[in-house]
């Protein structure tokens, strides 16, 4: 079932109705039961699948608690997690060529036909966080299966995360929850902003951007300077779309998901860039894998930094796909980040009498240019492609125009500077960001009138334009 | 949650308002600003209409005959091209309109430049949303709102707002005459009409056997276009026959030879478009076209 058609809003919608008048012990059971549908509304083979992954994690933690076994099992553990992922997401990557040597008909990524992959970045990810939270202390097992399921097929998140934590969500779900209209109304409200960012936005460029690099050779290279700057955008608001979602329907269920992106084309470098994009993600491998590596080779000083670094982002690129681009997407993050890591002194003392306006927007301006080059990689279907695309980019000329006006997605260019000039006063003018919010959300009925008017006019935007459909970017993951 | 649910129902019924007002609006818009609705409406509402002769096909026709002109020389005739329009719309049209007026026109012009218009498919059905919208029984339903029926209608309104150019676009005689010059930078290509293509489309030889039937000659107009789509093959015109046994006389207009008339700076409005010059000097040809069609069909006997 597409996330954004009307067959899911409207029961989503009537979910969120019944969720509230069941009684509350049953209420994990019913969310649990309808995420199952939404994922079998995809596949059987991976609903099947997902409950199977999500026994054997429960079934680990559970033997987790016990003291002598407790490590035994963690690796158990890890080695499921990471075995099930590389079997059925990378191995047309990494085990198809090697058994290619032995024999032409051994391929074992035609298991990835019979089950569909759908979500196991995300839902891999949650399983390995756990088992580590468990591991060090952090968290107690979960005794129960049907909360533990539900954190790992939740179906607001299940396609493309944000990446819970289990200790985030799972403790939520012991709460008794009352009916909160505020939070239900802010929920549906942010589902809505979602919605628009998808349909009217990303949806509109996605065709474009998708279309250079299928075809580079008929691009001329001022088109593809236009989709390489477009692309953060298209990305931004692709997945901030899914993720506003996500959170929105999850909020108006009562459980909070993880924040996944705050205002990221208004951060100064590549090293805030990540803390504020993709945040859930960045995060996870922060955590589960950067400062575990560094910790272990802290004896090495600067250099276990460096060294936690490449790990980090050359996994964090693989995340994304079975493919040598996406490694060098996480790895040109590492050295943009080790650069910024080891001449901030520098840069600090040789920048000290630039005013700060002129370096903070110097530093936006190349972390985005940064960020769009790097995607080159990301959209690309393969390093060749990517390569092309940076020589072709040397070849200015030809057309600027996107193609005929009723045909080209002009609109955007109306919606995105209106939502990121929001998003810039709320990064840099917060007085009048807040001012602007009370006047918004004052509870009086000229004011509800025009809230009302403005969701209104989204709503209608969103049936315009949503008669076209395209996948999410980051359900592919 | 008895507040909330009030709440809800409040917005919903502010959201249906919203919505019949919005579209009351975009329609009441449409029908006094655009011409493709415009021209639709009159279309289906004339008083005893007596054309000679009627245009069919997208925006190149409805640019590019100047159907004003076809008149004052004699011919009586009416554009009722639309911009989109696929050639099952156009079938459509003239059936209805022989079926809704006693007097037939003499003779029907299926316009098209099969460089840039892909071939009907079979099976598939495309019928242009005004044409279908205001057909006889037409049942309508949520998704026929005109907001997001006629969505492409909004950005010719924007187009309207900001360019003084199009506001001043006028209809006459259902052409839409069009002042703006485009250039055209295009090269040649060297390519010749695909005949073809053109009688292995069904809605054609539909078309053929129904003018066939009512006793109306048909003429397919391959229209001129920019250089990038003009061809090597002569003017003709060709005889076609089609699968169906019916036959219809195609003039190649876009050949290379005949569109040296055009002037690659004043003529155009883009994109292959006739402006209103261009269209004065394309539909002169055309009418010598006719007229000779004319005096050969009387030459010919058992044709007429």
């Amino acid at each position: 079932m597409q996330i954004t058609s009307l067959a899911f809003v409207l029961l989503t919608i009537a979910s969120i109705i019944i969720f509230y008048l069941i009684k509350s012990k049953y209420r994990v059971g019913y969310l649990a039961l309808l995420s199952s549908i939404f994922i079998a509304s995809y596949s059987y083979q991976i609903l099947i699948y997902v409950l199977f992954y999500a026994s054997v994690n429960y079934f680990i933690g559970l033997k987790m608690q016990v003291a002598q076994t407790k490590t035994t099992f963690f690796r158990l553990g890890i080695v499921f997690n990471l075995l099930q992922l590389l079997l059925l997401r990378y191995s047309s990557f990494a085990i198809d060529p090697v058994l290619s040597i032995f024999s032409d008909n051994l391929s074992i990524s035609r298991l990835s036909e019979i089950i569909v992959p759908i979500g196991i970045s995300y839902f891999t990810l949650q399983g390995i966080g756990y088992l580590i939270n468990i591991k060090m202390g952090w968290e107690k097992p979960e005794n129960r299966f049907l909360p533990f399921m539900l954190y790992i097929v939740f179906f607001p998140k299940f396609l493309s995360g944000p990446v819970e934590r289990s200790n985030h969500f799972l403790p939520q779900l012991k709460k008794d929850q009352q009916f909160d209209a505020r939070q239900v109304e802010e929920g549906l409200r942010i589902a809505l902003f979602g919605f628009f960012k998808k349909i009217a936005i990303a949806n509109q460029i996605a065709p474009y951007v998708i279309n250079a690099y299928s075809d580079i050779d008929s691009m001329s290279g001022n088109l593809l300077w236009i989709m390489l700057l477009i692309g953060p955008l298209y990305i931004y608001f692709d997945f901030s779309g899914y993720t506003d979602i996500a959170i929105g329907i999850a909020r108006a269920l009562g459980i909070e998901l993880l924040p996944n992106f705050n205002r990221p084309f208004f951060s100064e470098n590549v090293t805030t860039f990540w803390k504020r994009f993709h945040i859930s993600l960045s995060s996870w491998f922060n955590d589960y894998v950067f400062r575990q590596t560094s910790f272990k080779y802290r004896k090495w000083g600067i250099y276990a930094s460096i060294f936690a670094l490449l790990v980090t982002w050359s996994l964090f690129g693989i995340w994304h796909g079975a493919g040598w681009n996406f490694m060098v997407l996480g790895f040109v993050q590492a050295l943009a980040i080790i650069y910024e890591f080891t001449t901030k002194k520098w840069r600090i003392k040789a920048f000290s009498n630039v005013p700060e306006r002129i370096t903070t927007w110097f530093g936006r301006i190349c972390t985005y240019l940064f960020y769009a080059g790097s995607l080159v990689f990301f959209y690309s279907p393969s390093l060749g492609v990517a390569f092309k695309y940076f020589t072709k980019l040397a070849d200015i000329g030809g057309p600027l125009m996107l193609g005929p006006v009723s045909r080209a997605p002009y609109s955007v260019f109306i919606y995105i500077p209106v939502l990121l000039i929001l998003e810039l006063l709320r990064n840099d003018y917060q007085n009048t960001y807040s001012k602007l919010e009370t006047y918004w959300y004052h509870n009086t009925a000229r004011r509800q009138m025009l809230r009302w008017t403005l969701y209104s006019l989204m709503i209608v935007l969103v049936l315009i334009v949503g008669q076209k459909g395209e996948q999410f970017i980051y359900v592919n993951f | 949650m008895k507040k909330f649910a009030i709440k809800s129902l409040l917005f919903a019924l502010y959201f249906v308002m919203f919505f019949v007002i919005i579209n009351a609006i975009y329609l009441g818009l449409l029908v006094n600003t655009d011409e493709g609705f415009k021209k639709r409406l009159q279309s289906i509402r004339f008083d005893n209409p007596d054309f000679e002769l009627l245009v069919f096909g997208t925006s190149f026709a409805e640019y590019g005959i100047d159907t004003e002109l076809l008149t004052s020389k004699g011919i009586k005739s009416f554009n009722l091209a639309l911009g989109g329009n696929s050639l099952q719309t156009s079938y459509i049209q003239l059936e209805e309109y022989i079926s809704n007026y006693s007097h037939k026109p003499k003779y029907v012009l299926l316009v098209f430049n099969s460089y840039r218009e892909a071939p009907d498919k079979e099976n598939v059905s495309e019928i242009e949303p005004l044409v279908e919208t205001t057909m006889k029984d037409y049942k309508y339903g949520l998704k026929d709102a005109p907001v997001l029926r006629y969505t492409w209608l909004g950005t010719e309104m924007i187009k309207k707002v900001l360019s003084r150019k199009h506001r001043e676009a006028r209809l006459s005689f259902g052409q839409v005459k069009f002042e703006k010059c485009t250039p055209d930078h295009s090269e040649y290509k060297n390519i010749y009409l695909n005949t073809q293509a053109i009688t292995a489309s069904v809605w054609i030889s539909k078309m053929a056997e129904f003018c066939k039937q009512e006793g109306i000659d048909l003429m397919l107009i391959e229209i001129p276009g920019f250089k990038e789509t003009q061809n090597l093959s002569e003017v003709g015109p060709y005889e076609l026959q089609f699968s169906n046994g019916s036959t219809a006389r195609l003039y190649n207009f876009n050949s290379r030879e005949f569109c040296k008339t055009f002037e690659s700076d004043k003529d155009w409005i883009g994109n292959s478009h006739l402006n209103e010059s261009g269209a004065q000097k394309f539909t002169s040809e055309l009418f010598n076209a006719i007229k000779g069609s004319e005096s050969a069909l009387n030459q010919t006997p058992g044709i007429d």
